[in-house]
This record gives structure tokens, sequence and C-alpha cells, in this order.
């Protein structure tokens, strides 16, 4: 059956940005430079090779995948958001506390109406996150 | 286990395009309206249809969505896509056609380099899509 996961795009920082991914939220990053298809990286200025063509970051039930090849510019919107449910409060509080440095905190940690605990930010590359963690 | 899933921000149309997406990607829909929220009383009557959190599932496919919109209004992007894993082309193709009906087909289905079947499409929303199926039709399925 099909399955549906974000893919987030870079400019030339996504190696960067995929270790900060996996400091906050552990797992295995696998990595794949243009310089690593050389077929490709015939095709392409000398200073893209160290590039990432694909990574993926997966942790558990999270997976995240992310590149540097963009068929337009990057442009940073809040349309879609990368949202994790959360399996235990020390898991939000550890996820949020993490991906929150050198970005923005949007909604603070709150226990909300649903019986959740909840919030949002923004992190240090521009990307969205929403959080929570359903209360028994 | 934690799980990581696609959250989508509408201005008032998220019925409307959970619907499409229900139309296109077949799973249950379900959605919570303001009126039937707690915040019911304190937003204009006009907010009373709009959708505070909508969840369709298929599967292991879940997307998720909602009217609420920040402070800073909705601002279109093109740095979070949608990558839709399938298990065979025919599958693939058919979400491709649905998916982009009155939207763009910026990049049609094809054989990448890597062996996969692979294309993206931004749909009548404006969210980017990309299909991805490494399934390879025309290898024999083993014997029982």
């Amino acid at each position: 059956m099909a399955k549906l996961n974000p893919y987030v795009s870079f400019s030339g920082n996504c190696r960067e940005a995929m270790q900060f991914y996996k400091q906050c939220l552990g797992g295995e990053l696998v990595l794949q430079t243009v310089g690593e298809m050389p077929a490709m990286a015939a095709k392409m200025p000398p200073e893209m090779k160290d590039h990432i063509l694909h990574s993926s970051l997966t942790s558990g039930g999270i997976t995240i995948m992310a590149s540097d090849l963009n068929r337009n510019k990057p442009v940073e919107g809040n349309t879609v958001h990368l949202c994790i449910n959360c399996d235990s409060d020390e898991e939000i509080n550890h996820f949020f506390t993490g991906l929150s440095a050198g970005g923005t905190i949007t909604e603070a940690l709150t226990k909300m109406p649903w019986g959740g605990k909840y919030g949002s930010l923004t992190d240090q590359y521009g990307k969205h996150w929403v959080f929570n963690f359903q209360m028994g | 286990m934690s799980v990581i899933h696609s959250y989508l921000t509408f201005n008032g149309n998220c019925r409307e395009a959970m619907e499409f997406y229900q139309d296109c990607l077949g799973g249950e829909l379900s959605f919570q309206t303001i009126g039937e929220s707690p915040m019911a009383e304190e937003m204009p009557p006009p907010l009373k249809e709009s959708i505070v959190h909508a969840t369709l599932t298929r599967g292991p496919l879940v997307l998720l969505a909602s009217d609420m919109v920040s402070d800073k209004g909705l601002i279109k992007g093109n740095a979070v896509s949608l990558l839709l894993q399938c298990h065979s082309e025919e599958e693939a193709k058919e979400y491709y056609t649905k998916l982009s009906a009155g939207g763009q087909a910026t990049h049609p289905m094809e054989k990448g380099f890597w062996g996969a079947v692979f294309g993206d499409l931004t749909d009548k929303y404006g969210n980017q899509w990309l299909l991805h199926c490494t399934h390879q039709k025309n290898i024999p399925h083993e014997k029982d």
C-alpha cells in the first residue's frame, strides 16, 4: 500500500540540516552525494559534487527525506508542516527543545483541549514543525 | 513509536481539498469543524464550517490538514513536498493522473537513472507531490 512522507528541499546545506535532525531525533542517516553518481556529476558543475542528491533519516516510525537538488530554487512557505506524533512526554520535550535550537518557537508546548500536549516551531533552516503527544 | 506526517494548511478550502485527495488516494476522511470544537463560541459564525483538523488515512498513508492559519497568513513555498511511495507503476501512474487534474504535471512519470519510476506535479491547491515506485514490473514473482 502506498506511503506518504515529507520530502524536504535545501540549497547546499542539506547535509548540515540532516545531521542536525539526526542529533535531535536520533536514528540512522544515509547521505548520497552527486559525486557518488559519476553519470550525474559529469553533467553538473564541479562545485556541486558534494551536494546531496538524496538523503534519508530513519528513526523508528519517523522517516524524513531530503535533497539539495531542486528543479526550482527552494522558497520557504508555511503551508506544509512536518508533524511528529510523539510517544511520550519525555520524547516531545526532547524533540521540541532540540529542534528549536537556533530557530523560533511559534507555540510553546501546552496542554490542549483535545488531551494532547502540543507545540510548534520554525527551525533554524526555516522548516515548520508541529508536535503532539496524546496524553492517556 | 513516534511517527511523522505531513500537515497541510488551507485557507477555508480544507474540506474541498481533502475530499479531492480522498478521491485521488482513497481512504477514510474525518473532519472536525470549528462549530464542533470548544472554540465555537469564541469564533465568528462564518468560521463555524472551517476545519480545525482533518485526517485522511489509508493503511500506512496519513495526511493531516487544517484551515487554521497562523498570524503570518499563508505563504506558499516549494521547500517541502509530499513523497508518495507507490507499490506498482500502474498505481503511481493512476495517482499521478488524478492528483495533477487541474494542476500542473511538472514532470510526468518516467524511469529514473536509479531504476525507479518517478514523477512530480503541483496539484490544483499548490501542493507539490513526488511520486516514486521502485517496483520492477517485469521481474517474475517467486513461486509460492
